[in-house]
């Protein structure tokens, strides 16, 4: 019995090398694809990644895209797993703005260029935002107040990209923030609906729902030019803060996948970012559908790690 | 009114709703019952299947599985000593001692009526008084989670009967254990020891299937030697299961217990981030405080009934906040609101007038699927505990095992879980050797991160000043609430002893 199950591994184990040998001959991608979420289900990296898998096989030969949670160390954990892994372009990692700021603020053993990026699909603005009750009804306001005193900022959490956000800000504006961090963004509108912090940075997406039916005020977008869906929330810019931040979502693979399936990554990524499916999901949900190539995207992290670096120091290296 | 018997109308007569709430309801039972995995687990695989799925099959599907996962878990609490959940963890202390003297499906009839009780309990809490209860939610800030832990832990001292020292050691060892990690204020990584894995604090799942899973391993593999010797070896006695269901006697004894633990498990799910142990710890405690004439920990039938009702309590009512407000209770919660989102739905006052069909059928949904999980729920022990008793006690635990390490190792996806699991179960093994007790532990290790992020934000809100914590009413009521739990049984122990002292004076 053991014996005819020994053969029967021999024999698989043939057949495996066998088909994965052709792969060398083959287009890509010849078998499933993997993306790593270093975060534990449930969040907005983790269902958007769902929402890509569940596009993907049209534009990816009928191969499917398995997503693997793989949470913990803020995220570390996940991202180290990929910048280790095989750079045959089948381990991608869900690239967030944390890829840019752990390296920075802990002990890693990765940069941000421990990888090609192959596709950004999202980005969610920052946003201030104040609960109904505020006495703050401008961003103006709000900046005032927060030179006179000490006013508290709620956040998911500390070194989030919404905490570096309001460092940035404390930065640009010569103030201090009281910080509360919290475990995630549901305890952070909890705190603002309840009236307990002063104000709270937040991804637009997140807070779409209060701000229409005036639960919360929204003070002011980390955004170019007034969104055309909720133009009624002014820019820091018209402010004279001219700062441009928020969440990036994306993809990247290990930094030395071959240069051909980085092409076919990046073909593949385009047309998913682009199918009407994953777009009217992506809508529906609230996340804004944001797209950027591998070299774009590559061209901006190194944007935004720039920035960061300057400001981060504040944040220690522990 | 219209709008909910509408949502029934959908729910009773249409085979192919109702048929997705069963399937919903066996799934939950299911993955509640093995280690490891857990509703949120499962609902984060279920979601993308829902994407393009009519809302109300989606939903339907995903109100099954929440609603009885937690009953799942009391299924392995009582047969094996191991909580398929977390949330079954104190059903362990009572429900494995009944097991022992033969009483399975006594217990089994218990946890399932318990758990129906509670859980139909929170629907109609979500159904008549959610807006109210929203409110009440929001009134919890910094200071008051952070006396709300207090109060939390204080039951330990209720709990711990004549060992009040051996269970304060150990609720010392799991708020030491609870610091692991980045201080949420500060960022500063803390007993580390510069791996990343650890940033984050010691993952719970893979310690409770050590403290649990791993421990009873041991313990069996300890037994084998002189087992083999005597010749017993694989001879186990087969329980009858006999009558599961309650009689009525029974019925009206739990009463009490099952109102008071689902007034705790409704209050406790309503504020967010509150969560199930807490709910069926201060259940338990309130199930001892009301019976001093039973030694609770050997199989009393109130230790089953309390942190079930309570847990199941928790289910509907932690959809209160996510119903009325848009802001999830727990991380299970914080799925619907994934899933709700996905469908184009925005949860929170806009819902009942957007969708309303949408956002009754959900709450009627957890209603209808608390009566499936009856029935279903005891078709499907009787059937398993008639399987468990039948195999070898060594050959099962070799399964479970095997099931402790898989189901460590899915959380995360990672080796580290299955260390941490081993280590909790060794730490758990030496624990029983010298009789200290479990739950304090695994109390403290929860509410210890709770409390601290409490006490942080407080200070950062009053700028250093402790008298938040008095000026707050909420507060203060729960401050002075945990002084009197903590302290009558130390007073009456105090009482005690003096008396002793005075008697041996007397005769001396």
């Amino acid at each position: 019995m053991l014996k005819r199950f020994g053969t029967a591994l021999c024999v698989a184990v043939i057949i495996v090398a066998l088909t994965g040998g052709g792969a060398l001959a083959g287009t890509f991608p010849d078998k499933n694809l993997k993306i790593i979420v270093p975060f534990a289900p449930g969040g907005g990296v983790d269902v958007t990644c769902r929402m890509i898998a569940e596009v993907a096989p049209k534009h990816l030969n009928g191969k499917k895209i398995v997503v693997e949670n793989m949470p913990g160390g803020g995220a570390v954990i996940g991202q180290t797993y990929v910048a280790k892994a095989k750079p045959d372009g089948y381990t991608i990692l869900a690239y967030t703005s944390s890829v840019v700021s752990n390296p920075m603020t802990k002990k890693t053993s990765f940069t941000h260029t421990s990888y090609q990026p192959i596709a950004m699909y999202c980005f969610d603005p920052e946003i201030l935002i104040v609960p109904a009750k505020s006495p703050y009804d401008s961003l103006k306001a709000f900046i005032e107040a927060a030179q006179k005193k000490e006013v508290s900022v709620a956040t998911p959490g500390y070194s989030t990209s919404h905490h570096i956000a309001s460092l940035i800000l404390e930065d640009r504006l010569g103030v201090k923030f009281g910080y509360i961090h919290n475990q995630s963004a549901a305890m952070q509108v909890q705190q603002l609906l309840g009236g307990h912090v002063e104000a709270g940075m937040m991804a637009m997406g997140e807070t779409t729902q209060y701000v229409k039916d005036g639960s919360l005020k929204a003070l002011g977008l980390m955004i170019d030019v007034r969104n055309p869906d909720f133009s009624a929330i002014p820019t820091f810019k018209e402010e004279g803060i001219d700062l441009v931040w928020g969440a990036f979502r994306g993809l990247a693979v290990p930094k030395d996948t071959p240069a051909d399936t980085v092409k076919a990554l990046d073909e593949a990524f385009k047309n998913i970012v682009a199918d009407p499916d994953f777009n009217d999901r992506m809508q529906k949900a609230g996340f804004p559908v944001v797209y950027r190539n591998a070299s774009d995207f590559t061209a901006y992290v190194g944007v935004v790690a720039e920035k960061l670096g300057k400001i981060l120091p504040t944040l220690k290296k522990q | 009114m219209e709008h909910i018997l509408t949502a029934f109308g959908d729910i009773l007569f249409h085979p192919t709703v109702l048929l997705f709430l069963v399937f919903g309801v066996v799934v939950g039972l299911i993955v509640g019952a093995l280690p490891g995995l857990n509703d949120t687990i499962t609902l984060a695989v279920l979601i993308p299947i829902t994407f393009a799925m009519d809302p109300k099959y989606a939903f339907m599907l995903l109100v099954g599985v929440y609603t009885s996962a937690c009953y799942g878990g009391s299924i392995p609490a009582i047969l094996l000593k191991i909580p398929g959940t977390a949330s079954s963890v104190v059903t362990t202390l009572d429900g494995y001692p009944m097991t022992q003297r033969g009483e399975s499906g006594k217990a089994i009839g218990i946890s399932t009526t318990s758990s129906v009780f509670g859980g139909l309990s929170s629907s109609l809490v979500l159904m008549f008084l959610a807006p109210i209860l929203a409110s009440y939610a929001l009134k919890f800030g910094p200071p008051e989670y952070f006396a709300l832990a207090i109060l939390g832990l204080s039951t330990v001292a209720g709990m711990s009967g004549d060992n009040v020292l051996k269970s304060l050691i150990v609720c010392v060892i799991g708020l030491i254990i609870s610091t692991v990690g980045m201080s949420p204020q500060t960022g500063y990584p803390r007993y580390t020891f510069g791996n990343d894995y650890l940033l984050e604090g010691l993952p719970f799942v893979p310690m409770l299937i050590g403290l649990f899973g791993v421990t009873s391993v041991f313990e069996v593999a300890e037994g084998l030697k002189s087992r083999v010797k005597d010749g017993t070896f694989a001879k186990m006695t087969v329980p009858r299961i006999g009558k599961v269901l309650p009689d009525l006697a029974m019925v009206k004894r739990l009463l009490p217990t099952w109102i008071t633990s689902s007034a705790i498990g409704n209050l406790i799910g309503v504020i967010p981030g509150a969560g199930m142990i807490m709910a069926i710890y201060m259940a338990y405690d309130q199930a001892i405080r009301a019976n001093k004439d039973k030694k609770f920990g050997t199989g009393v039938p109130e230790g089953i009934a309390a942190p079930e009702a309570a847990n199941n309590a928790v289910v509907a009512s932690s959809m209160v906040p996510l119903m009325s407000l848009g802001v999830p209770g727990n991380s299970t919660s914080a799925l619907f609101l994934g899933a709700l989102m996905i469908q184009g739905l925005r949860p929170g006052p806009s819902l009942f007038q957007d969708a309303p069909e949408v956002a009754y059928i959900i709450i009627v949904g957890f209603f209808v699927a608390n009566l499936i999980m009856g029935p279903v729920g005891i078709l499907i022990a009787k059937f398993l505990s008639g399987i468990i008793f039948r195999i070898p006690r060594e050959t099962l635990t070799a399964a479970i095992a095997l099931l402790c390490v898989t189901g460590a190792f899915a959380v995360g996806n990672s080796i580290f879980n299955v260390w941490i699991m081993l280590i909790f179960g060794i730490l758990g093994y030496v624990f029983n050797k010298l009789k200290l007790p479990h739950s304090p532990l695994i109390l403290a290790v929860i509410l210890g991160s709770m409390m601290e992020r409490g006490l942080y934000q407080s200070m950062v809100l009053s700028k250093g000043s402790l008298m938040i914590f008095l000026t707050r009413p909420i507060s203060l009521v729960m401050l002075a609430a945990s002084v009197f739990f903590a302290g009558a049984p130390l007073f009456s122990m105090a009482r005690n002893r003096l008396k002793k002292r005075a008697k041996r004076g007397a005769i001396s």
